[in-house]
């Protein structure tokens, strides 16, 4: 019931903010149909009329009818060859119709300008990097945050003063390190695609990520992580659905704890991509891994199991700016021991909003992204070394926010806030944390 | 007066009667866009065979040939909002264009013969596509924009006829092979319609620059505008001069994705800390 209502709240959250944050988008684009329709005949008729030409590229964007927009543009350089705004703003309309080729060369077009101002060129040195890259058959990027990051609790020391040991109530031992707890930390993500050449838009994708904490205080809590998969993406239908992707991948991660060896994981999955129109892609899935945990302790949590898990995510963009992903999983986990083994259900829910930043001299925007993540947990048996009579139940929900602001093209800061609580029905497991994140980020 | 008599002089009449009024609905019921941009000398050869300057604002016709000099170039707009620029040295036909504005709906189909065309597409070529033959090879063009050249440009290396791929989806066709360029900024260089298509490439800049400027204005041509925009006029024009967002979706684009992996972190220092409480030992 708890993870129920808690589930509603937070679509409920998550519906009224992408209603909210939505709707000025889409006000916006139906008022410029007509508009578009009444100013197409008047420019076929008088060509030179410069203001109905700015209306109509101003209502096409506005419709999304980028193409429409770049051949009014392009017409106003056949009158005038040194308009360099308009070379810019066709750079940025072949841009966002994924013509990077295009785009670059209006762009260098634009910066070999002598009249060119400096907020323009800003601009130009900032997407430019990013477009060049895109026309390469091998791309890389990546992405690393260090910062400090605060926790409430950071021991997820149960709210209980009790908890269950042997199937008894015993007094909690707080006389060690536990509660709230500061750390620093540093991640990183690393992609590259390798294009095969074909024109199926083929790739070889690999993603690495990496992960480490210094607690300070609870030094037996740092934790190291690293995960990659690796796998070739092929286009199904490239003419006939364009988007249209299917991914098989190889995938791994090893975690420590305190220094030691925690798990280690290895499997493979694959994935599809559905994209239907321009604003949802729908992304199945199914996994198989082996987890392996060193830690034979009867009363960890987790023991070596089989993973196989299946999901889906969904993502739909709201308007220009916005945007809604939904991801679903189920996880069966097979383990060594009943007690360990158990049905995960995980519901996430994040919505990236797009914004300008306050300086006009940032190129890229600042995304600040709501979210909200549900799991629920129910195990096979009883733990004996916990609770003979009780096989244990676990729902846990976490809401929060998080953004992204970036500062020049390369360096940035980044923060999140989240509230997280993990309900159960053995006392031992239920506890709350807040968490604050922040630091500064740095991409390429 | 007799049946015959009486048939003859009705179908004079009637004959007379439409050898006036013909060509003007025609005129007016072929229209199929208008001439949006033009740099001397560019003619147009209507389908009855006679031929005219192109000027600013004038009607295009079906069926009609648009010829350009070494010096012409003219834009071409579209009722179903695409356009297309002819290049330097041209010919083309407009050899089918049906459109129904309602449904958004119709098809259309051009024959390059020499030069150099550049077609950026409305709402037929996001429908049924577009046709566009050659000697060497028919295309069709879906969704999007196409450059076709024929005979080279400076800085190509293609002697044969290219077709570049812009936006969307571009289809050859010859007498013995079909190829697809789906990739915008690729292109393919045909130079003969019994072969199969070569591997398409990536463009190289130089040459994209080639046949723009090919299909443009030089120097002191303005297309035929008598006062000429400037970019204080685009200033004032009230674009959003937009932030544009990273292609795809690159590490960190998503400050979701830290959460994510800081959420995996946390996963792992949970379960460890909920044993070193001593709940077992």
């Amino acid at each position: 019931m708890v993870v129920s209502a808690a589930r509603a709240a937070a679509l409920a959250a998550i519906s009224c903010i992408a209603i909210g944050v939505a709707a000025p988008g889409w006000a916006d684009a139906p008022a410029s149909t007509a508009d578009q329709s009444r100013l197409l005949k008047v420019i076929l008729k008088h060509p030179g009329n410069y203001d109905a030409t700015f209306a109509y590229v101003r209502a096409s964007e506005k419709l999304g009818d980028y193409e429409a927009a770049i051949g009014a543009l392009e017409r106003l350089l056949f009158y005038n060859a040194k308009l360099t705004r308009v070379k810019y703003e066709l750079g940025t309309l072949y841009y966002r119709v994924g013509s990077f080729q295009m785009a670059a060369t209006y762009f260098r077009q634009a910066l070999a300008s002598p009249d060119l101002d400096a907020e323009t060129r800003a601009r130009i040195e900032t997407y430019l990097p990013g477009t060049e890259k895109q026309l390469s058959p091998l791309r890389s990027w990546l992405f690393v945050q260090t910062g400090v990051r605060y926790q409430s609790n950071a021991s997820f020391t149960p709210f209980s003063d009790t908890i269950e040991v042997g199937g008894s109530p015993n007094p909690i031992d707080l006389s060690g390190p536990h509660g709230a707890d500061w750390n620093a930390f540093a991640l990183a993500q690393f992609a590259n695609d390798a294009d095969f050449g074909d024109q199926g838009s083929s790739t070889l994708e690999t993603r690495l990520t990496g992960y480490a904490t210094d607690q300070f205080r609870l030094e037996s809590l740092n934790v190291g992580y690293i995960a990659g998969s690796v796998g070739p993406r092929f286009a199904l239908a490239p003419s006939e659905w364009p988007g249209l992707t299917v991914k098989p991948y190889v995938t791994g991660s090893a975690a420590w704890v305190g220094g030691a060896p925690y798990d280690a994981t290895g499997g493979g999955g694959v994935s599809l991509s559905a994209p239907f129109g321009k604003a949802l892609t729908v992304s199945p899935f199914v996994e198989w891994q082996k987890a392996t945990y060193p830690n034979a302790d009867p009363t960890a949590t987790l023991g070596t199991a089989d993973w196989l898990t299946t999901g889906a995510s969904a993502g739909l963009r709201l308007s220009d700016t916005v945007s809604l992903n939904v991801a679903f999983s189920y996880r069966r986990s097979d383990g060594v021991n009943a007690w360990q083994s158990n049905d995960q259900f995980s519901e996430e829910f994040d919505m990236p909003i797009r914004l300008d930043p306050p300086l006009a001299s940032i190129g890229q925007k600042w995304t600040v992204t709501p979210f909200a993540v549900l799991t629920q947990t129910a195990f096979d048996a009883p733990n004996a070394a916990i609770d003979p009579a009780t096989t244990r139940d676990d729902s846990k929900w976490q809401l929060g926010v998080a953004l992204d602001a970036p500062l020049t093209t390369h360096l940035g800061l980044a923060a999140a806030v989240s509230y997280e609580r993990s309900n159960s029905n053995i006392a031992n497991y239920s506890y709350d944390n807040w968490s604050v994140v922040i630091g500064p980020t740095a991409r390429f | 007066m007799p049946w015959e008599k009486r048939s003859r002089l009705l179908t004079t009449l009637v004959t007379a009667l439409l050898s006036t009024t013909a060509p003007l609905t025609r005129a007016l019921a072929d229209s199929v866009g208008s001439v949006s941009a033009v740099n001397p000398s560019a003619n147009g050869i209507l389908p009855g065979g006679s031929a005219r300057m192109l000027s600013l604002g004038q009607d295009v016709l079906f069926k009609e040939t648009i010829r350009t000099t070494g010096e012409g170039s003219a834009q071409l707009a579209f009722l179903d909002r695409s356009t297309l620029n002819v290049g330097r040295n041209s010919s083309l036909v407009i050899d089918e264009f049906v459109y129904n504005p309602a449904a958004g709906t119709g098809s259309m189909g051009l024959t390059l013969s020499k030069g150099v065309l550049r077609f950026v597409g409305g709402q037929i070529s996001h429908t049924a596509g577009v046709t566009i033959n050659t000697a060497v090879a028919v295309v069709g063009l879906r969704g999007g924009s196409a450059t076709v050249g024929i005979g080279g440009e400076k800085g190509g290396g293609c002697e044969g006829t290219i077709f570049i791929n812009h936006i969307g989806a571009l289809t050859l066709k010859n007498k013995v092979d079909q190829i697809a360029i789906t990739k915008p900024g690729y292109g393919v260089c045909v130079t003969d319609p019994d072969k199969p298509f070569p591997a398409p490439f990536l463009v190289p800049d130089a040459l994209l620059q080639g046949y723009l400027g090919n299909s443009g204005s030089h120097g002191d041509q303005h297309g035929g505008a008598a006062d000429l925009p400037s970019d204080q006029m685009t200033a004032r024009a009230g674009f959003d001069f937009p932030r544009l967002d990273p292609p795809g979706s690159p590490p960190g684009s998503n400050p979701f994705d830290i959460v994510t992996i800081i959420n995996s972190g946390d996963s792992n220092a949970a379960g460890s800390a909920q044993s070193q409480q001593g709940y077992g030992d």
